[in-house]
């Protein structure tokens, strides 16, 4: 099978070895890329092209201030801001500048995280794809909600899940790793967040805790492959084995999850990894351990369809409905997000 | 360790938020108070926190949380963290924080409490905690006292410190000299923190 006009009749293992030398990542890696990912070639380039200005997203912080006063005071400032598909959350582009839109000359505007706005709490640097996992967990800030942010530092998406409660309701956050914990309590201090109990504590002891939760939010612990736009070292700084354990540990997670929602809760499962060990198959067992009559998947609205196979094995075919960002498709992390309800 | 608002300690923040002219809004908010210091909380723990308060001094912090049900759960299964600190209680007074300062101009909105406005260049270098010199205050509330917290604004109104005032009344604009200290700002924070451990823009 021939791979590329530029390889033609290379095999996998070939393919695969010319990407990675010349790009520069672990042959493994790639192998396992053009796997799962649609023209893994493309996702390369795209990486190389935009390594040092990748797409950069800010998410309005509605509980300070409100998304068009905000984008008025950044445009002012020189800032050019475009619109996506969430109302919050404004793409960044800081290689121009509102006044001279279409030169691509640098321009010389302060980086977007040390403006008075952002040490002010009116945005977030957040990517777009962690903003749609947040918002699929169709939070109504007129319920009295009670969510769970299972893995919250450094508290990007507890900070916007407040938002969507209008700092109403209650949100406990867990964050087992102590030195995690003074990011979390600065973010959510400068976002104004109130509504927020953080606990020190592993996710899997979320049940000790001895509260029913209406949504739960997993963003998991993860190999973080999905972010190689902003962290060249993930190309090589990883090997199979990290996958493996975040896996694992993955599956313990998404069970505690699972165990703490109330019947007709809602979940979103979401990392910023490609790996399907760590993604469709995590959701997978799950719905295995768990069975039909326990949980559905609901559609997530945006993204391509989730694998229903890998390598040689099959997945519910409900898998469909979760999805995979891919930073040169949709200009995101790599990103993955399922959303679950909990039917008794 | 959280525990509910000691009477003494209630006292204090009455009077705080009166003095602040948001008097009103105490009464509908829900307070806890956290002895800072985890080890040291952990050793007093029957220790009440009146006599916190009176014999031994102790620091206290001031969390207000969203709602009666986080106060509970705060109280029954002591967190790391609850709520927004709003500041201290310290040597039986209250030191306010930049959130209890955003509460004050939000619902303060005549600005009938002490308070300077500066002039954008001052403004910026305020951020990152130089001290005010009298030229670069446009406008500030008359009835400033000497050794006063004062709320630090620019001219859109936005929160950007506190300081303590060296003089009083129109001696505050004095040219050339620093006539306020700024004691809290919200960029030095933010240097010592700066995305430590934010990873991937999450
Ligand atoms: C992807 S990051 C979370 C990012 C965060 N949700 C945000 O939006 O800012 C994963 C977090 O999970 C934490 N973590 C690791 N093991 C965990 C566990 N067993 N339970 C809960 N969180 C865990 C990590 O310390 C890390 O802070």
């Amino acid at each position: 099978m021939s791979y590329d006009i530029e390889y033609p009749n290379f095999s996998h293992s070939e393919y695969s070895r010319k990407l990675a030398e010349k790009y520069g990542y672990n042959d493994w890696m790639i192998s396992r890329f053009l796997k799962f990912i649609p023209n893994t070639k493309l996702l390369l380039e795209y990486v190389e092209k935009n390594k040092s200005s990748h797409a950069e997203y800010i998410r309005a912080n509605n509980l300070k201030i409100d998304s068009i006063s905000l984008k008025k005071r950044l445009v002012e400032k020189g800032y050019l801001l475009k619109d996506t598909i969430l109302k919050e959350v404004f793409k960044i582009d800081m290689t121009r500048n509102v006044n001279n839109p279409n030169s691509d000359k640098k321009t010389n505007l302060t980086t977007i995280g040390s403006t008075l706005e952002y040490l002010k709490g009116y945005y977030y640097i957040q990517d777009l794809s962690s903003c749609i996992a947040v918002d699929e967990l169709e939070i109504n800030e007129k319920d009295s909600t009670t969510v769970l942010d299972m893995a919250a530092s450094p508290g990007g998406k507890t900070s916007f899940i407040a938002q969507k409660m209008n700092n109403k309701g209650n949100i406990i956050a867990c964050e087992p790793n102590r030195k995690r914990i003074p990011s979390l309590l600065f973010n959510l201090s400068r976002c104004g967040v109130k509504n927020t109990t953080i606990f020190n504590i592993s996710g899997e002891d979320a049940e000790k805790l001895g509260i029913k939760f209406d949504r739960v939010l997993l963003d998991a612990p993860c190999s973080c492959e999905g972010i190689i736009t902003k962290d060249e070292t993930r190309k090589k700084s990883r090997d199979l084995k990290d996958i493996e354990i975040c896996s694992i540990k993955q599956k313990k997670l998404i069970q505690s999850a699972f165990q703490v929602l109330k019947p007709n809760g809602k979940m979103v499962y979401c990392t910023c990894s490609f790996a399907p060990e760590e993604n469709e198959m995590v959701v997978d067992e799950l719905m295995r351990n768990n069975g039909d009559n326990d949980l559905e998947l609901e559609p997530v609205k945006y993204g391509n369809d989730g694998l229903t196979e890998y390598d040689n094995r099959q997945f519910d075919k409900d898998l469909r409905y979760t999805k995979r960002l891919y930073p040169h498709i949709h200009h995101t992390n790599g990103f993955f997000i399922a959303k679950l309800r909990k039917k008794k | 360790m959280f525990e509910i608002l000691p009477p003494s300690a209630e006292t204090i923040l009455k009077r705080a938020f009166n003095n602040w002219g948001i008097f009103s809004l105490y009464e509908k908010m829900d307070i806890v108070v956290k002895s800072p210091k985890n080890k040291e909380s952990s050793q007093i723990e029957k220790t009440s926190l009146e006599n916190l308060l009176g014999k031994n001094n102790r620091d206290l912090q001031v969390h207000v949380c969203s709602n009666s049900l986080q106060k509970e759960l705060t109280i029954k299964l002591q967190p790391a963290h609850s709520g927004i600190i709003i500041g201290q209680i310290k040597n039986k007074k209250f030191l306010p924080n930049l959130n209890f300062a955003e509460l004050v101009v939000k619902h303060n909105p005549f600005l009938n409490y002490p308070y300077v406005i500066l002039e954008d260049k001052s403004a910026s270098l305020v951020i990152y905690g130089r001290d005010i010199m009298g030229n670069a205050i446009i406008s500030f509330f008359k009835g400033i006292k000497e050794n006063q917290t004062v709320i630090i604004l620019n001219q859109n109104k936005d929160v950007i410190g506190m300081g303590k005032s060296r003089f009083g009344d129109n001696l505050i604009t004095q040219r050339d000299k620093i006539t306020i200290d700024t004691v809290q700002d919200i960029g030095t924070h933010y240097l010592k923190e700066e995305n430590k451990y934010a990873l991937h823009g999450d």
